[in-house]
């Protein structure tokens, strides 16, 4: 595998913090420090070493700096837990090939620099490269995918090596960002890996149209070949350091697809920053009779790689923490929980559910017009009803209401209580005459009102008005109206009221 | 959540009146000549679209001191004072018309016809015993003609409307499945509900046209038409279990719902789930159930047996039952 | 020919200032098409039509004398049923887009608030919905086709204004006892004896009620 346009292997043989000793020297920690960097755990690279049957990889690098060691620089290692050169050396750990070099405690195997590494590189089956050609050159000896039931020749080797690259890492190859082209070689012959030949087409055509702006935004799609973009919300909560909650959005670009049996049909491709598809989520089910489409959902660095915003880079740094060593999904992670507070867990679901949305939206198809069921059906489903359903049980009770003519006035009397609630209440009791129909007509005066309980009691003109003090739970009174000529019926108005505060 | 207040309001007329006095019992009830099956309670509700005269018999009963309106001396021959009227009532025909009944022993019995064409909304059917002409009588009686001596619960009639335009009941609409860009992957279905729009809407497949016909039934008797109430009651099932559950989803933490259907349907169906639990207790107890993932088949029973109960559905299949036995 | 149609709850927005004003005459049937369904039966306006314009001709722009007449022509010409007649789309339709000028000729402009409900409200509130209005207090007093009874009902304003707001109005025998006493009477006397009145019939039955007993209990409340 060869990489170009690459820094290579910089940093001195026990420097920290380098390329070199990332890739060759760690084994767990990856020095990925950027917001932006690809993976997190830095546990890709151990792919290589279990992919060589001898666990053995060797790494030629020609280097933009090599402080004057000269290119290229050679390097190999052996991953194993001990090894023994002949009855006598044992060794702990991995063997290292390069040059034998004294330290203060035996010797040990450092890079080739220069001419020697050139030439050893050589015979080792490297292909040459130019002092301006930077890069690193990786050989996994004994190539064997431990995953494979049979062993792939280097054609169909090269051929799924570039299937894999064009369907997860095609975000990356698209223009103008165009961060990454890759070939493969097999048998003397160098093949360019075309995302826009793959399975992948639709999306690549979506995301390279996005990238060239001209997407439009919330716009029907009519036609196969159509396309939108949607911005979907995204809260990122607060981090245990102090850093605020923030607000940030993220792409959907949508296309229509032909026919539902489209490779790929009814997938949204999910990624952020490096442009690596994290996966592709099957929404084709989200309803009946969602069209055939194919989404993309770029997400922090991703959103507007030529311009990210600040929210876009605080969705790429919440993004890159949610993902688990595989790079597969989006989750809630250990390292997630220790770097936010609370909320990190439903950002992320809200985020799907926004999308499914957001794709209903666009995507359920119209239905033909028809004609009007059976409105007896119809009537068996009051929906429409306004109301709290189930709010406000009342918190008093009312019992023994009434009101009788007494010397030419209205005598009345009854009895209230509150049910529940704490704190002091106020009974209300106002009489009027009414109409046929109930409606009021004119107030009637309220000559007196008493309670057998300790409350004070206001009358004016038509209403009598009691406070009653905390610990007293029922309230009966009694009381006159004015004198009146009883034309019509009398209605009594009781109200009791909790006193706010 | 309790409400803070509440207001009561009750009249009084200045004289003796019994306001549980009276009671109307409805036997028997029949739509142009035809028996309609009676509802239980105090109500009527008439399904069919197309009738002109409803008929109701039955009586209007005296209950215990329902002659209180009336002097003692009175009491003992109320017949040749009073009479027992029942005043048909509509607030939205402006309807009203008095029926006057001969009282003997404990009661009236009645007949009553109702013309649809006078008729829309609620009508209500009110019982009065009332003083037949002036009588000098003793304070704190009524002596005018006319006055209201006893009254009692009303009987009310729903005479068939058309279904409101204004959202009020689901959407229903006949679709051909198979001419439909969505359902036509799904022939089979009787019917499909789509809730994720601003109102719900039920389509059913109009291309069962056997089941169609039935769904169209006209009348309230007749093997068609307890076929119908039977095939409104498995679809009615699987139609609110869907509604329920894509209201409940869509509560907040604060049981309040973003659309109004879905309140509607909560307010509907909230009273069958949780019976026993005060109104202002239900929401609460459904967010409970609904916090909690080891609760969901425990609501989902419950769910499915507030409908049982509200369908009616052992009514319904008895019923189809009573009349396949009698056309055999 | 015209047919019936109804107007939709939806067209509320119909009813604007420049409609009640007459800035814009009348709106295009086309244009609120949406808005409308076809009523129950076919039901054709041109008798209606020809009916309300004789009236509106004889009859000057304000005058409240023509309430009468319009309530004999709209109510003879559209022979509904009370339950037709409850929909309230069917007089919003009549008002609103079928014949606007006739709600305008009846009423001054004055405010916008009350020249709305006079498009807009149904029943036979004094400011409810024109067409609406005069039909319901026809139908409330003819007799057998008699219509003496609306025409003095709605000849005195205090009576039409006070009379058709209350429920006692649905009450024909009602009805005619009021109009027969009070149909000349001083604005306040009918206003106070119809309020007394009110109250007095929530103490009976009316419909157990002759006519000499409802007579009696109107001069009763007249004091």
């Amino acid at each position: 595998m060869d990489d170009f346009g690459t820094d290579g292997l910089t940093g001195g043989e026990d420097e920290d913090g380098t390329h070199f000793r990332a890739l060759c020297k760690d084994t767990l920690f990856s020095n990925k420090r950027e917001e932006g960097a690809g993976g997190s755990y830095g546990l890709g690279k151990s792919v290589l070493w279990i992919f060589s049957s001898f666990s053995t990889v060797l790494f030629r690098s020609t280097l933009l700096e090599t402080q004057g060691l000269g290119n290229p620089r050679l390097i190999g290692r052996t991953e194993l837990g001990s090894h023994a050169l002949g009855p006598k050396r044992a060794f702990q750990g991995p063997g290292w090939f390069g040059e034998e070099t004294k330290q203060r405690r035996g010797t040990r195997a450092e890079s080739v620099w220069g001419p020697a590494a050139a030439e050893i590189s050589g015979a080792l089956g490297f292909q040459a490269r130019n002092d301006h050609d930077t890069g690193t050159s990786i050989c996994v000896v004994g190539f064997k995918d431990p995953t494979a039931d049979a062993d792939l020749g280097p054609v169909e080797l090269a051929r799924a090596t570039r299937a894999a690259l064009a369907e997860y890492f095609w975000p990356s190859m698209a223009l103008p960002t165009r961060a990454l082209t890759a070939r493969t070689e097999a048998a003397g012959q160098e093949v360019e890996v075309r995302p826009h030949d793959a399975d992948v087409a639709p999306f690549v055509t979506a995301w390279e149209s996005y990238l060239r702006g001209e997407v439009p935004a919330k716009a029907p799609l009519t036609k196969p070949g159509d396309m939108t973009v949607v911005e979907v919300p995204i809260t990122i909560p607060r981090t245990h350091g102090g850093e605020p909650e923030v607000k940030g959005r993220v792409a959907l670009v949508v296309r229509l697809a032909a026919k539902s049996s489209e490779p790929r049909a009814g997938q949204v491709a999910f990624f952020r920053g490096p442009g690596m598809v994290v996966s592709y989520r099957d929404r084709s089910r989200l309803a009946l009779g969602m069209r055939p489409f194919h989404a993309v959902l770029a997400c922090g660095r991703g959103r507007w790689p030529r311009k990210p915003t600040e929210s876009d880079l605080a969705v790429e740094s919440f993004l890159r923490m949610s993902e688990p060593p595989a790079h597969d999904r989006w989750e809630p992670t250990p390292r997630l929980k220790a770097h936010y507070r609370r909320g990190y867990a439903k950002a992320l679901t809200e985020l799907s559910r926004r999308v499914d949305e957001a794709l209903k939206e666009l995507l359920i198809a119209t239905h033909v017009m028809g004609e009007r069921g059976p409105e007896r059906l119809q009537r068996r489903f009051p929906i429409g009803k306004a109301g709290s359903p189930g709010k406000g049980r009342s918190a008093f009770g009312m019992s023994g209401l009434d009101a009788r003519p007494q010397d030419g006035a209205w005598s009345f009397s009854g009895a209230i209580e509150r049910k529940a609630g704490e704190g002091p209440w106020s009974v209300q009791v106002r009489l009027a005459e009414v109409d046929e129909a109930g409606r009021r007509t004119e107030e009637v005066a309220i000559e007196a009102l008493s309670v057998t309980v300790d409350a004070e009691v206001v009358v004016e003109g038509s209403v009598a008005s009691v406070t009653v003090p905390a610990d007293v739970r029922v309230v009966p009174f009694r009381g006159t109206s004015a004198p009146c000529s009883f034309t019509g019926a009398l209605e009594l108005e009781l109200a009791g009221r909790m006193v706010a505060g | 959540m309790t409400a803070s207040q509440r207001v009561k309001r009750e009249r009084f007329l200045p004289f003796a009146f019994e306001r549980h006095g009276l009671s109307v019992r409805v036997d028997s009830a029949s739509l142009d000549g035809a028996s309609l099956p009676l509802d239980e309670g105090d109500a009527l509700h008439v399904d069919d679209e197309e009738w002109r005269e409803l008929t109701l018999a039955g009586a209007v009963e005296l209950r215990k001191g329902a002659l209180g309106g009336l002097p003692g001396d009175e009491r003992v021959r109320p017949g040749e004072v009073a009479d027992l009227w029942l005043v048909v009532q509509c607030d939205r025909t402006a309807w009203r018309a008095g029926h006057r009944l001969e009282l003997e022993g404990e009661g009236a019995k009645f007949e009553l016809s109702l013309e649809r064409d006078r008729l829309a909304g609620v009508v209500e059917v009110v019982p009065w015993l009332v003083r037949r002409r002036s009588e000098k009588v003793p304070p704190g009686y009524a002596g005018a003609a006319g006055a209201r001596l006893a009254t009692g619960a009303r009987f009310a009639v729903y005479p068939h409307e058309p279904a409101s335009r204004a959202g009020e009941f689901l959407e229903v609409v006949y679709v051909s499945f198979g001419a439909d860009a969505v359902l036509s992957t799904q022939p089979w279905r009787l019917y499909h509900l789509e809730t994720h729009g601003e109102t719900p809407v039920l389509r059913i497949n109009a291309d069962h046209q056997d089941v169609v016909r039935v769904l169209d039934a006209k009348g309230q008797t007749g093997l068609e038409a307890r076929l119908r109430e039977v095939f409104y009651d498995l679809i009615s099932r699987g139609v609110w279990s869907l509604l329920f559950m894509s209201a409940v989803e869509a509560l907040d933490e604060d049981g309040n719902a973003p659309r109004r259907w879905q309140e509607g349907v909560l307010t509907e169906l909230l009273p069958f789930l949780f019976p026993g639990a005060p109104k202002a207790e239900r929401m609460d107890e459904l967010l409970a159930l609904r916090a909690d993932e080891a609760h969901l088949s425990l609501l989902a029973t419950q769910c499915d047996e507030a409908l049982q109960q509200r369908l009616d559905l052992v009514k319904h299949i008895n019923r189809l039952i009573d009349t396949a036995r009698g056309s055999r | 020919m015209s047919r019936l149609k109804v107007l939709l709850p939806s067209a509320r927005h119909l009813v604007t200032e420049e409609l009640a004003r007459g800035v814009v005459e009348r709106y295009d049937e086309a244009a609120v098409g949406e808005h409308t369904v076809d009523f129950e039966r076919r039901l054709d306006l041109g008798g209606f039509d020809d009916a309300v314009s004789a009236v509106m001709a004889s009859h000057d722009a304000g005058d409240l004398s023509m309430d009468g007449a319009m309530a004999e022509a709209v109510h003879r010409q559209l022979r509904l049923s009370r339950r037709e007649a409850a929909d309230p789309g069917i007089w919003r339709y009549l008002a609103i887009v079928h014949r606007p000028e006739v709600v305008r000729h009846r009423w001054e402009y004055r405010s916008f608030a009350t020249m709305r409900t006079r498009f807009w409200r149904h029943g036979t509130r004094f400011d409810a919905n024109a067409f609406s209005r005069w039909w319901w207090v026809a139908e409330l007093t003819v007799m057998a086709e008699d219509y003496s009874l609306t025409h003095r009902a709605l000849g005195s304003s205090a009576l039409s204004t006070h009379l058709f707001s209350r429920q006692l109005a649905w009450h024909h025998p009602t009805v005619a006892a009021c109009v027969r006493i009070l149909a000349d009477a001083p604005g306040a006397d009918v206003e106070r004896t119809l309020r007394v009145l009110g109250k007095m019939l929530g103490l009976r039955v009316a419909e157990a009620m002759g006519r000499e007993e409802l007579e009696g209990l109107v001069r009763a409340a007249r004091g």
